[in-house]
């Protein structure tokens, strides 16, 4: 009878338990639903409104180009700053510019006094060559005048000797002295003759090569000349180095500072203070005459909403700046597109930057549901809430229902498909994550 | 030594032995029989990965046969975790399992008791007929009975509620020929000396038929406890929501996968059976041996 009693207690604590554990289990199930906010699909049309952020870029930019080898002490001028003609751009350190020019000049003397040692070598050669060229001409005209004086004389001592010509009936002893005596006189004035005609060949010979002596010195000093006319980077670097002496030396009249030519808007600083400049530019500038355009780059999606010849409206952070332009262009470039939009002249001075926006209002579609609502794996779906029949007795649980997407904004989402009707709920808000048969509880 | 006493000990002997032998043949009989009930308890408490390793022969992932650990490798209290703390729906089956199974226990008791003390007191014109209609009714498996029974319940809207499980074992025939069997081990002349006293047919019945017949009614709770708290085809042929489904229906929802839970949910369902059983014990045994009564 005593172990009925236990037995009885048993079943009983048992049944406790289980009843306990019932309140346990709902309550850990509970807990584990997502909670959920819904609505119904609405007629609507969908507003959208496209913001792209961009740059305005001027065209025909100017650069400023940095005084090579100087230290910047000091930019003077940020990036979207107006400037006027002798605005101050930047400041170079003057006692780095002393040292650099007097580096500059000491490296220019040096080159004219190079150049004039080889001037004067050369000078000096073609006049040596003009005095041994004249001094061997006048040796060799003297020359041929003695040759010529004995051949004169020669000639002479032959007309003299054809008129004591021997009578006929002269003894032979004279006949042949007679005949000697001319014989000699002929020979003579032939060697005179010869004599002359060598001395020509001579001088002839030594006129050519004196005359090339002086054209070799001539070509040595042509050379000398030519090394620095000819040679057109030499020339140039020269030119630089004077020129540049004589920018350092006005730049140091004026205590280091660069001042601006014209006026314009700096679009871009490229140096800072404490470095030395390159040949590189340093700043670019626009000016009065320069036309700006901005560009911007927007995706597949946001092309749809866009048109060539479409209005915008063009704002540009920091400024109450607002226009509207047309759309110039819009070109496709790696999956995005470019839109470009020419400004008016006097539009965006300073700027460097915009947020081109449009809006535009859809026709009015039958399904528009709060884009939280729209999920996407691969494809567009919502979770429609049902009740549905279980063991638990009638609960709320999701079914995924797959939809087209027609048009979307940042808000909300026009979808279409066979099975929507607008009295359909559409969860709209999970706190857990949701899957298709999910039992679900409402907030 | 006579040789009659030579002859007494060899078969006291022989007896002996055969005694020890059919022992050993009982024992390994109630083995083979007891051994599904020896694997819940290891599937219970085995991990999800060595169950399914264990039944890869059954689901044709390896060959040979199926090793099953009596005791697990992994042990685990996992799915009696899952059970009791988060799986409401089976506390709802449980629940509908527990009031389908009463209220058929107290109809039975409300319309059975009083034909089976009809049966067990009176004598009246037809009662054999009667009682012999009952008896066939009772020998009727329920899928005889499954159309006229669908029909019936069509009939008085009851489809698909669990009035259509309940109210068909409510008017079942086996617990009134339990309880009829209990009754005719009343004397009768206890029956007659009490009227001839003056006490009416109620009071006989109530003082004197159910106390004496306790043995009886018990043992016809006690069979229909465990008939209806496993009931499976009835439930499954007459209720349409699940909601309204007993817990018996809860384990064929179950998959290969949940394997370890399912066992889980036999030992729990086990337990309120066990303790039905350990409480009418007696009464069981006295039970059966009225089945086995000759009228």
């Amino acid at each position: 009878m005593e172990s009925k009693k236990k037995l009885w207690r048993g079943l009983a604590a048992f049944m406790a338990v289980m009843l306990i554990m019932t309140f346990v289990s709902r309550m850990v199930y509970v807990s584990r639903l997502p909670r959920i906010h819904w609505t119904n699909p609405t007629a609507a049309s969908i507003t959208n409104k496209l913001s792209a952020e961009g740059t305005v870029e001027v065209v025909n930019s100017e650069a400023i180009t940095g005084m090579e080898g100087l230290l910047v002490k000091r930019v003077c001028v940020a990036a979207g700053e107006q400037i006027d003609a002798g605005t101050v751009l930047y400041e170079v350190d003057t006692e780095d510019l002393q040292v650099q020019l007097a580096r500059l000049e000491a490296e220019e003397q040096v080159w004219q006094e190079q150049v004039s040692a080889k001037r004067r070598e050369a000078a000096t050669e073609i006049t040596r060559a003009q005095e041994d060229y004249d001094t061997t001409v006048a040796e060799l005209d003297r020359k041929i005048a003695d040759e010529t004086r004995l051949l004169e004389d020669a000639m002479e001592d032959l007309d003299t000797h054809m008129f004591r010509l021997p009578k006929e009936d002269a003894p032979d002893e004279i006949w042949i002295a007679w005949a000697d005596e001319r014989t000699r006189i002929d020979r003579e004035i032939e060697e005179r003759k010869l004599a002359i005609e060598e001395a020509g060949f001579e001088k002839e010979k030594v006129l050519k090569e004196a005359g090339r002596d002086i054209e070799d010195a001539k070509s040595a000093q042509n050379e000398v000349e030519g090394a620095y006319s000819s040679n057109y980077s030499a020339i140039g670097q020269v030119q630089e180095r004077q020129n540049k002496i004589e920018t350092w030396k006005s730049i140091l009249e004026d205590e280091g500072r660069i001042k601006a030519e014209q006026e314009g808007t700096v679009l871009e600083v490229m140096m800072q203070s404490g470095v030395r400049m390159g040949a590189d530019a340093v700043m670019r500038y626009a000016n009065a005459e320069s036309s700006r355009i901005f560009r911007t780059i927007i995706s597949q999606e946001q092309k749809s909403m866009v048109h060539t010849g479409d209005t915008v409206r063009i704002s540009f952070p920091g400024s109450s700046e607002e226009v509207g332009e047309t759309i110039d262009s819009i070109v496709q470039e790696n999956g995005s597109y470019t839109v470009t939009i020419w400004l008016e002249p006097d539009v965006a001075k300073g700027r460097t930057e915009g947020i081109m926006e449009l809006t535009s209002t859809s026709e009015i579609y039958d399904f528009v549901v709060p884009k939280q609502a729209l999920h996407n794996d691969g494809g567009n779906y919502v979770y429609v809430l049902e009740e549905r029949s279980g063991i638990l007795g009638m609960e709320l649980s999701v079914r995924s229902l797959t939809v087209r997407l027609l048009n979307e904004n940042d808000d909300n989402a026009a979808i279409a498909d066979e099975l929507l009707t607008n009295d359909m709920k559409i969860v709209t808000q999970s706190d857990k994550e949701l899957s298709n048969g999910m039992a679900v509880m409402e907030y | 030594m006579g040789i009659t006493q030579i002859i007494s000990g060899k078969l006291k002997k022989r007896k002996k032995k055969n005694s020890w032998l059919a022992t050993v043949i009982c024992f390994l009989m109630a083995f083979i029989i007891c051994l599904p009930l020896l694997m819940i308890p290891g599937g219970a408490f085995a991990d999800s990965s060595e169950i399914r390793q264990m039944l890869s022969p059954v689901l044709g992932e390896a060959k040979g046969y199926v090793d099953w650990h009596i005791i697990p490798f992994y042990p685990t209290l996992e799915h009696f975790y899952r059970l009791l703390v988060a799986s409401p729906a089976f506390y709802k089956l449980f629940w509908n399992t527990v009031g389908m199974t009463a209220a058929i226990l107290v109809g039975q008791l409300l319309v059975g008791l009083p034909s089976a003390w009809a049966f067990a007191a009176f004598q009246f014109r037809g009662r054999d007929f009667l009682f012999g209609l009952y008896v066939i009714l009772m020998l009727l498996p329920f899928q005889v009975m499954l159309l006229p029974q669908y029909i019936v319940l069509q009939k008085f809207e009851l489809y698909g509620n669990p009035a259509a499980v309940i109210l068909p074992a409510v008017f079942s025939t086996f617990p009134v020929f339990i309880m009829y069997r209990g009754f005719t081990q009343i004397d009768s002349e206890i029956l007659e000396a009490a009227r001839l006293d003056g006490a009416g047919e109620m009071q006989i019945f109530l003082r004197i038929g159910l106390p004496l017949g306790q043995m009886g009614i018990r043992a016809a709770m006690v069979l229909s406890f465990l008939e209806y708290w496993n009931l499976v085809e009835q439930p499954m042929a007459f209720l349409e929501e699940q909601k309204d489904w007993p817990l018996s229906l809860y384990l064929p929802q179950l998959d290969i996968a949940q394997a370890g839970f399912a066992f889980a949910v036999s030992v729990v369902v086990l337990i309120p059976a066990l303790f039905v059983f350990a409480l009418g014990q007696d009464a069981l045994e006295e039970g059966i041996t009225y089945i086995g009564m000759k009228e």
